[in-house]
């Protein structure tokens, strides 16, 4: 007995060290003061999308250039970029504790999965953009894969999405890319799975372009079919969007699934160096 | 007394074994197919294998080559990377059938296998490959000799198709598709040793092949998936397995294990004591 109460405690203190090296790590990669241009507008988004239908938003593959009247501003996380060139994006949830570098490795997708930001072995590993997701050019959706861990790290609380209140007050999502700050509002939250490669279902894993109507139908139909609540948020062909995607037990090979569609787009950044 | 504490350690161990998840059913599930990667080592002249990729990692352990035999299974996935040099490998799995054998851009490769699920050959791999094969594609400028049965060969080009193929046995079904999915020729049939296709043209007799389909050509033919028709090869692609997708889990950790094992231990010592 004694015995097991020893490496019982001494796991557990493995694990919290593990947790607090994590946490530490992504403190000091946050900037002191994020730009808030963007982050302003966010706060002011309406309810609904309707009031951004008129937007042009024809699915341009290329970086975006700097609209005339944005000037761009340095890129709040440049450090963070230039730390690590393995890193694509930095990933915050207002108002939750998600708020971290997401990586993305195109010749091992899940070199990350069980490493650090530093690149040491860890259980909490890192948010992972999916290889078949670009940011240039960038594809229609991207597809952000992470731990669903116990401590709430990572996608740890990303599974509160599923009360419906909970979304109610975090609505919004910021990718803070090299090029620009890009907002993304939810609009659909469901359970799914990881199929067999010979099932004939939709896995919203295997979105990533839509060059047609159909193409995006299929996408957009499904996830709203799934989604366990009503967000009003609607979308039209040539939008884009943010997936976020964690483990959950509810099936074998289980996920949780929070699609997000991208509406204005915050900051441009000058080019990091 | 020390039959009751013997008999409380095993009401422990029970109760252990009632929580762990997943411990009070049995299951048997098939191994999944590992995905092993040989690569072409310039530095050393050599080539290695690596395990659980399908591309050379710099940060996986490499072993020789030769060793991948004692470690693959039936239905594990082979991705044989090189360069466009008479780099020479000679792998010998004759021991297993795989469930995928990917020869992407390596020359004067030559694999003996128990038989072969799905094969792609990319453009520039000059490849020989043992073994009955289901499926066969073979891209652009590729170059593969069958010196098995292959059941159905697709032929993949970019504007025209530009392969060079011979098969020793016999081929139930070849279809030749450019980028646009436009079908240049489907033929059907061919004899024992008589499929012959040089630069992309049927070299064979035509007493040699059939330009409709029997009963028995079109049986396990058709083409895995769509993704068949893309430009690059997928490998691990197998019926019965999993999509393959970040496992983003986390695993039961162990030291509830443990303090649930302690907490048992505890109160069957309390049992003891107060009996």
């Amino acid at each position: 007995m004694v015995c097991c109460l020893v490496c019982a405690i001494f796991l557990m203190a493995r694990r919290y060290l593990e947790y607090r090296h994590t946490q530490d790590l992504v403190e000091s990669l946050r900037p002191s003061a994020v730009t808030d241009e963007g982050s302003a507008a966010m706060a002011d988004m309406p309810e609904s999308s309707s009031a951004l239908a008129g937007e042009d938003v024809s699915g341009t593959e290329a970086a975006p250039a700097a609209e005339p009247d944005k000037v761009p501003v340095p890129n709040p996380y440049a450090d963070s970029f230039l730390a690590n060139e393995d890193m694509a994006a930095w990933l915050t949830i207002p108002g939750t504790n998600i708020d971290y570098p997401v990586m993305w490795t195109p010749r091992d997708e899940n070199y990350y999965l069980y490493r650090g930001f530093d690149g040491k072995d860890n259980k909490n590993g890192c948010l992972i953009l999916d290889t078949d997701s670009s940011l240039d050019p960038l594809t229609t959706n991207l597809i952000i894969h992470g731990h669903n861990m116990r401590s709430g790290a990572m996608f740890g609380n990303l599974t509160d999405y599923e009360n419906e209140d909970f979304y109610r007050e975090h609505k919004t999502i910021t990718l803070y890319t090299k090029e620009c700050q890009r907002n993304y509002e939810v609009i659909a939250v469901f359970r799914s799975q990881v199929y067999k490669k010979t099932d004939q279902v939709f896995k919203f894993y295997k979105f990533f372009q839509a060059d047609t109507q159909e193409e995006f139908d299929d996408f957009y139909q499904n996830i709203k079919a799934l989604s366990q609540y009503d967000t009003g948020v609607t979308a039209e062909f040539g939008d884009r969007f943010l997936t976020l995607s964690t483990c959950v037990y509810h099936v074998e090979q289980g996920r949780f699934v929070v699609v997000a569609k991208e509406v204005e787009e915050g900051d441009y950044y000058q080019p990091v160096e | 007394m020390k039959k009751f504490q013997k008999f409380v350690s095993l009401l422990s161990a029970a109760a252990l074994l009632a929580m762990l998840p997943g411990s009070n059913t049995l299951t048997a599930s098939a191994a999944e197919p590992t995905t092993f990667c040989v690569s072409y080592d310039e530095g050393d002249d050599a080539w290695y294998y690596q395990r659980d990729t399908s591309e050379y990692n710099p940060n996986i352990e490499v072993k020789e080559a030769f060793q991948l035999k004692d470690v693959i299974k039936d239905g594990d996935i082979v991705v044989v990377v090189g360069i466009s040099d008479d780099t020479g490998l000679d792998l010998d799995l004759s021991n297993v059938r795989l469930s995928n054998l990917t020869i992407a851009q390596a020359a004067t490769v030559v694999v003996r296998t128990k038989g072969v699920d799905e094969c792609y050959v990319t453009t520039d791999s000059v490849a020989a490959i043992t073994g009955d094969v289901s499926r066969a594609y073979v891209y652009n400028e590729g170059s593969v000799t069958f010196n098995s049965n292959v059941s159905y060969l697709e032929i993949i080009g970019t504007n025209d198709v530009h392969a060079n193929i011979y098969v020793h046995g016999t081929v139930s079904h070849v279809k030749a598709v450019d980028e646009a999915s436009i079908v240049c020729y489907e033929y059907y049939d061919f004899a024992k040793g008589k499929l012959e296709i040089s630069d992309g043209s049927v070299q064979t007799d035509e007493a040699y092949y059939s330009k409709t389909p029997s009963a028995s050509s079109t049986q396990n033919t058709a083409p895995a998936t769509q993704d068949s028709q893309s430009s690059a090869p997928a490998p691990g692609n197998t019926s019965g397995a999993y999509d393959s997708v970040p496992k983003t889990g986390e695993a039961f950790p162990a030291y509830l294990v443990l303090i649930a094992i302690a907490a048992v231990c505890l109160a069957g010592r309390s049992v003891c004591k107060r009996a």
